[in-house]
């Protein structure tokens, strides 16, 4: 579980709130604290009062992946290569591991052909790729994804979400605005003003209420699963 | 008032080993392009704003050319706060930072509003200008509901110009009268809305899943997709 008790962070007031091992979406409005939760349950942003533990750990202590909605603005490394092979070199893995590793995750997302490419003139495409690469490679404890699918099409983001079942990451949290990508989660929680104001199962129905069809998970996971391939073409 | 119009004759740009080709004309009303990341969407774009020259081919305008592109991999900020920023925009400021939603933060700096906020602003100042041409890159990238709800509105008050929305996400759209695809750097018009759509063979899944229990919508707005909805579910 991650646990979050009688926390102050920034705009964020959360006397407690647990999430369970799966995928969690964050809701709200513009300014409502998801990018500062999310801060917060990296370890990035340490909380003023109260306490944040990943299954006991401070979050400083776990590894995190971290995927933002303009990848391009945390590359580290002028070569695909090196961008992934970084989250292994930084805890001095051997090299055999290191190459063997990176060529497995970039087979895993489609991106070999990448792999020599520099990372200056991928398309906005390639990019999210290759970020998202970098921030699994290292077998998270924790994978973050901030608005990552803003500027992705339907069939980029169904690519994404199956790695991501496949990974086996034991915690995948994301923001969003798009209702059709709470279909993936397992839970929703709701911010606005910096506090939680709905926390949500979505691993079974029980009469929870959204403004209309085109805001319901349920609805979408209706339409994803009455298409073949999840609705990628 | 003359009525806008872009016409695109053989207009292309390359761009390493992409090549984009389009022939078309832009009327006035609201144009929805689509197609695959990297399928070549905000080049096209930035070339109907002017940001960007076509490589060959020419581009032919009627009607003032008044440009604005929202580019969808940075912000557009040159001063420090709100106020400022609200003030640098043809229009009025105090106007705009209502729209935006930002009254009471006129004074704050722009590095400490959310992205979310940032996003309105600029918006705000684009969709309340007059301008002949807008191209919207992703527009609702950031934007919560509320937003969205205003920005459908707003764009629905340009009965003149030419509105150019490039956008994968389809639950939020206004009103769409003219719907375009690109294909790997193909620009192909699929028509006019919604008799266009039973053709769309790359049409997103709630358009495949309405079309296939046989409710075409009357068109792509969030309100008209979600009566089609309601027609199967009630």
């Amino acid at each position: 579980m991650i646990e979050i008790r009688s926390v102050r962070a920034g705009i964020l007031s959360i006397p407690s709130c647990s999430i369970r091992p799966g995928i969690c979406a964050i809701a709200g409005p513009n300014g409502a604290g998801k990018t500062t939760f999310l801060k917060l349950l990296s370890g990035i942003l340490p909380p003023v009062s109260g306490t944040v533990r990943i299954d006991g750990k401070e979050p400083s202590v776990c590894t995190v992946g971290w995927v933002g909605e303009y990848p391009d603005r945390n590359i580290l490394f002028p070569r695909v290569y090196d961008e992934l092979a970084g989250p292994l070199r930084f805890t001095w893995q051997p090299c055999e591991t290191v190459d063997q590793r990176v060529r497995t995750c970039a087979d895993d997302l489609g991106i070999t052909h990448l792999l020599d490419r520099d990372m200056h003139g991928l398309s906005g495409g390639e990019l999210i790729l290759v970020a998202f690469a970098a921030a699994c490679i290292a077998s998270p404890d924790l994978l973050i994804l901030d608005e990552t699918d803003s500027h992705l099409d339907e069939r980029f983001c169904h690519h994404l979400e199956e790695y991501i079942r496949r990974s086996g990451i034991r915690y995948v949290v994301f923001t969003t605005h798009r209702p059709e990508r709470m279909a993936i989660a397992d839970e929703m929680i709701r911010l606005a003003r910096g506090e939680v104001v709905d926390h949500l199962s979505l691993t079974e129905e029980s009469g929870q209420s959204f403004p209309d069809h085109l805001s319901s998970p349920w609805f979408w996971r209706e339409v994803l699963s009455s298409l073949p391939e999840g609705g990628a073409e | 008032m003359n009525t806008p119009l872009i016409r695109l004759s053989g207009v292309g740009r390359k761009k390493g080993a992409f090549t984009l080709h389009a022939d078309a004309e832009f009327g006035s009303g609201v144009h929805l392009l689509t197609g695959r990341v990297g399928s070549g969407k905000t080049t096209l774009g930035e070339i109907l704003a002017g940001i960007v020259e076509p490589d060959f081919g020419t581009i032919q305008c009627t009607g003032e050319r008044r440009v604005m592109l929202l580019q969808d991999t940075s912000y557009h900020i040159s001063t420090m706060t709100v106020e400022e920023e609200a003030g640098s925009w043809h229009g009025d400021a105090g106007n705009i930072i209502r729209i935006a939603g930002l009254c009471g933060k006129e004074h704050a700096d722009l590095f400490t509003l959310s992205r979310g906020e940032v996003r309105r602003l600029e918006l705000a100042a684009i969709l309340s200008g007059s301008y002949d041409l807008i191209v919207l890159d992703e527009p609702w990238a950031g934007l919560d509901e509320e937003a969205r709800r205003w920005v459908r509105k707003l764009i629905d008050t340009h009965a003149h110009a030419i509105i150019v929305i490039i956008s994968h996400d389809i639950t939020s759209l206004p009103r769409i009268d003219q719907l375009w695809e690109m294909d790997d750097g193909v620009l192909r018009q699929l028509g006019p809305v919604p008799a266009c759509l039973e053709s769309w063979t790359r049409a997103p899944p709630l358009i495949r899943y309405l079309i296939g229990r046989g409710e075409v919508p009357s068109g792509l707005s969030r309100e008209e997709l979600e009566e089609a909805v309601c027609r199967i579910h009630g």
